[in-house]
């Protein structure tokens, strides 16, 4: 296998995940993973070097575009918001609360499930990734300052969902 | 209590590393004087926190990797095998228009027995008149010397008790090639002319066609225009020699040299390696 073959390989958890946060079905992540492969290694224009520094965040755009493509022959996802009966007297939660509770991991997934797709593309990119914002403005096409802007307002959707999910141990005893 | 304007931002900046050192340094100051920006800040921290700790979060099935393995391994193997048949067609490609080239060189009658062809059937069409009419090789050797950059000393056929000429003199006069002057000599034989061009500029010297040896002598034999046209080079002078008669390669020697004396030399012509 060739540098730029093992680099794609090394990517691949990760493209997975991200795939997974884009369709919230993990058989049409896989392929959509081997489709991004199939196009990687088809691309005439790769990144310069194959370390996997370079080659990770040109293999992410190449899978949001095939996904932004696969999408465009679909009906467009409904942008969400929070409806009332999800909102959270923040007022009310001390930042240890979210910490105190023991969510699972699966109900994580689901409140990154329950977030639109520019929020949930962020949160896993930065989040679970742990892609920079510049790295992030370049797989998504947009501005640095768009990132964070997204980021924070995912941020924010999240903590309403994620404390809404479990019960507060202090009012399940109530 | 609501975060400052400015540090709102910063607080999602601080929390992703994305400060430098100094801006980093600046907002923990920030962060001890407003209560507001501290409470924002633990928030941010916890959300972050609570995903991180998650991490991977989302399961990758075991066999999807070895699917993604199988299908770089394979796609990079078929990209070899092209890029080998590609690089095979190029080389093909290559060697067979280097092949043409080179047939294309040594097939092509070179600039100087094309002139002197050229030259020859002018002259049997009646289009080039001679400058001087003769028999006798002294008295054109003479005229020739007094006109051209080179000696040329005309020899006088060897004739056996018995023989007779095969061939007569019949004249010769001045030409321009590759910018020097060369001499032009016409011989007859059989009421058909023979021409001789002799030149010492280095244009006129002789390549390709097929090359016959004879001593220090090499040769060169072309059929053009329906002639046939032999040149050599001796003592840096350049010969180019053409005739009507249909004989081919070494056989076009013994009809002027065909005579005893001069057997020798053509007998000892053998074909040569195309050069």
């Amino acid at each position: 296998m060739t540098a730029f073959g093992q680099s794609l390989l090394a990517c691949h958890a990760a493209l997975y995940r991200y795939a997974r946060a884009l369709c919230r079905d993990p058989a049409e992540a896989e392929d959509l993973v081997q489709e991004t492969f199939k196009r990687a290694l088809a691309a005439t224009r790769r990144p310069r070097t194959t370390t996997l520094e370079q080659v990770r965040p040109w293999a992410f755009t190449i899978l949001r575009n095939v996904w932004r493509n696969l999408n465009r022959q679909r009906h467009r996802e409904e942008p969400w918001e929070p409806g009332t009966e999800d909102r959270v007297d923040e007022k009310m939660e001390s930042p240890e609360t979210l910490l105190r509770r023991k969510l699972l991991r699966s109900e994580i997934a689901q409140a990154i499930d329950a977030l639109p797709e520019d929020y949930r593309e962020v949160v896993v990119l930065r989040e679970i990734e742990g892609l920079s914002y510049a790295d992030i403005a370049q797989v998504l096409g947009c501005p640095r300052g768009t990132v964070m802007s997204r980021l924070a307002r995912a941020r924010q959707l999240l903590r309403r969902y994620l404390l809404r999910l479990a019960p507060c141990p202090k009012e399940v005893e109530g | 209590m609501s975060p400052c304007g400015e540090s709102k931002e910063r607080i999602h900046l601080y929390v992703d590393n994305e400060l430098t050192p100094p801006e980093a340094l600046e907002f923990e100051r920030h962060l001890v004087e407003c209560a507001a920006c501290r409470a924002e800040y633990q928030r941010v921290r916890a959300v972050a926190d609570v995903i991180r700790g998650a991490h991977p979060v989302y399961d990758v099935p075991e066999e999807a990797a070895g699917r993604a393995r199988a299908l770089i391994e394979r796609t990079e193997q078929a990209q070899q095998w092209r890029w080998l048949a590609v690089a095979a067609s190029v080389t093909l490609v290559v060697a067979l228009g280097a092949l043409g080239a080179w047939g294309f060189w040594h097939s092509r009658t070179p600039d100087f027995p094309a002139f002197a062809a050229d030259i020859h059937l002018r002259y049997a069409r009646s289009a080039l008149p001679l400058d001087i009419v003769s028999a006798d090789p002294d008295v054109l050797s003479e005229w020739l010397h007094t006109r051209l950059p080179f000696h040329v000393d005309l020899p006088d056929y060897p004739v056996l008790p018995g023989e007779e000429k095969p061939y007569r003199l019949v004249g010769a006069r001045l030409l321009q090639f590759g910018g020097g002057d060369a001499g032009y000599l016409v011989y007859e034989m059989g009421g058909k002319p023979i021409s001789l061009l002799i030149a010492s500029t280095p244009e006129a010297a002789s390549t390709g066609g097929e090359t016959y040896r004879s001593g220090r002598l090499v040769f060169h034999f072309y059929q053009h225009k329906g002639l046939e046209i032999i040149s050599w080079t001796d003592h840096d002078l350049h010969y180019c020699l053409v005739t009507e008669v249909a004989t081919a390669g070494a056989g076009s020697c013994v009809i002027c040299h065909g005579g005893a004396g001069e057997r020798q030399m053509f007998e000892n012509l053998t074909p040569q390696r195309r050069q």
